[in-house]
């Protein structure tokens, strides 16, 4: 067991998710997909000042 | 003064689909005809419009496509959309068929069957309003009302070969539409023509409808290049290129980060979604649609730092896009990377690639959208060819570029 799909697991019973087999292999696909996007931005150099937009406003 | 032919006529094309198309998911006779039978002067008068079924409508339960609302008891009051078109005269005809939940590009629904595109029954007509593009692009009404979270209007105004508006963030009210990702979502309207499409914003707006006619003038446009310029098809970049050329737009913009952008409105969405249906997927996860569930759970479950990055990124790129919008008034991008794929494909090949459907369709939309910014999108459809469409897009605020832009586009654009 990775430790990814230990989170997975520990996540979903914090959360009262409950998954058969092939959901929960599906769960795993989409949080690894979700995973690779979060990671591209791990790439970029974010001042510590700047904030998080709390609710878009143009 | 009366409504009446006109809605009479809409209501007799859609029936006499009798639903083949799957655009709508509820037609409403009495109540247009009701409607109708009053005169209502205004800008959109007898113009017959279709709701996408997340918006209320008096009298019938909101479903947002899913399975689990439908014991919801009835809407109570119209959307204040819905109010705004039908007070300047439209009339509503029924609601349209979605994605559930509005989290898809496809409007493969599992609950309600897919709706088909207008241009060929085998494909997909995009999503996730794909009822409301289908009821344009088929001619059963010239209007309807559509959200976009990260393309749910442009992907099928393309697919389907119609206009759409997708205003500024925060522009047209939500009160009484189902939400899906607050920080993004935002309200707009399909069209068979643009000067309908325009008056249509300024209805739902509460400001002057824009201008679609006369020259260009001093308006800067520019083509996106770098992100949107690859993974795509070569007709769809022959689309943008064809209004590039009547536009006169020969400069190139390489919009940094953009694939980072749109990696900041997946995360944003996934987990916004998520948690926003964190119960029912505790509750009735067996009654979601199996395309929808699992990416709502790896969002509800995803870690906060993720999310909160994403988020300061969003700020980071609304500078950037700010910058960007220094240099030109409209910066023109595909819609999509192709035309519509069959009912049921998972992959389509691009550049030698076999490419998810569902997460890639909206993949030149997401950016966009991540900093509210406002997009019109133009139906390009050469002789034979399945439509395609090309994003306008340009600063906050600044809709009127948009449809200056997009009514120097007569001829290229015919619907």
């Amino acid at each position: 067991m990775t430790d990814r799909t230990a989170y997975i697991d520990a996540a979903c019973e914090l959360a009262g998710f409950s998954l058969d087999a092939s959901a929960r292999a599906e769960l795993q696909l989409q949080f690894s997909r979700l995973e690779s996007f979060a990671t591209l931005l791990d790439a970029v150099a974010l001042d510590d000042r700047l904030e998080a937009a709390p609710e878009f406003r143009p | 003064v009366t409504s009446l032919p006109a809605v009479q006529e809409a209501l007799d094309r859609i029936a006499a689909d009798a639903g083949a198309l799957n655009a709508f998911s509820e037609v409403l006779g009495q109540r247009a005809l009701a409607t109708a039978r009053q005169a209502r002067p205004g800008p959109l008068a007898g113009v017959p419009f279709a709701v996408k079924n997340l918006f209320d409508l008096r009298g019938i339960t909101t479903r947002a496509g899913s399975l689990i609302l439908r014991d919801d008891p009835p809407a109570a009051a119209d959307a204040r959309a819905v109010t705004l078109l039908e007070g300047a005269g439209a009339v509503c005809v029924g609601a349209t068929t979605m994605d559930e939940f509005a989290y898809g590009f496809t409007t493969e629904n599992v609950h309600e069957g897919p709706a088909r595109n207008p241009h060929d029954r085998t494909r997909i007509a995009g999503g996730s309003s794909g009822g409301s593009a289908a009821a344009v692009g088929a001619g059963f009404v010239p209007l309807s009302l559509g959200s976009d979270t990260n393309g749910s209007m442009r992907v099928p105004a393309a697919l389907c070969g119609v206009y759409s508006i997708k205003p500024t963030y925060g522009a047209v009210s939500k009160e009484g539409m189902f939400p899906f990702v607050d920080s993004l979502d935002s309200v707009g309207a399909f069209a068979s023509d643009l000067s309908l499409l325009a008056s249509a914003y300024g209805v739902l707006a509460e400001v002057p409808a824009p201008r679609t006619g006369g020259a260009l003038g001093t308006l800067r446009i520019a083509v996106a290049d770098g992100y949107f310029a690859r993974g795509l098809h070569a007709d769809a970049r022959a689309a943008v290129e064809r209004v590039a050329l009547a536009l006169g737009a020969q400069r190139r913009i390489d919009v940094v980060n953009a694939e980072r952008a749109r990696a900041a409105a997946y995360v944003i969405t996934a987990c916004e979604g998520g948690t926003l249906h964190r119960e029912r997927l505790r509750t009735r996860a067996h009654d979601f649609d199996p395309a929808t569930r699992e990416r709502l759970m790896a969002g509800a479950i995803a870690p906060a730092a993720w999310y909160v990055r994403a988020q300061r990124f969003r700020r980071l790129f609304a500078h950037t896009m700010r910058e960007l919008f220094t240099q030109c008034d409209v910066l023109l991008a595909p819609a999509t990377p192709c035309s519509a794929t069959p009912i049921g494909a998972t992959t389509v090949d691009i550049d030698g690639v076999a490419t998810p459907i569902r997460p890639n369709l909206g993949s030149f939309a997401q950016p966009l959208s991540l900093v509210g910014l406002p997009v019109l999108t133009v139906p390009v459809i050469e002789d034979g060819q399945l439509p395609l469409g090309v994003q306008l897009v340009a600063a906050p605020g600044n809709e009127a570029a948009l449809f200056a832009a997009a009514g120097a586009l007569a001829g290229v654009c015919a619907v």
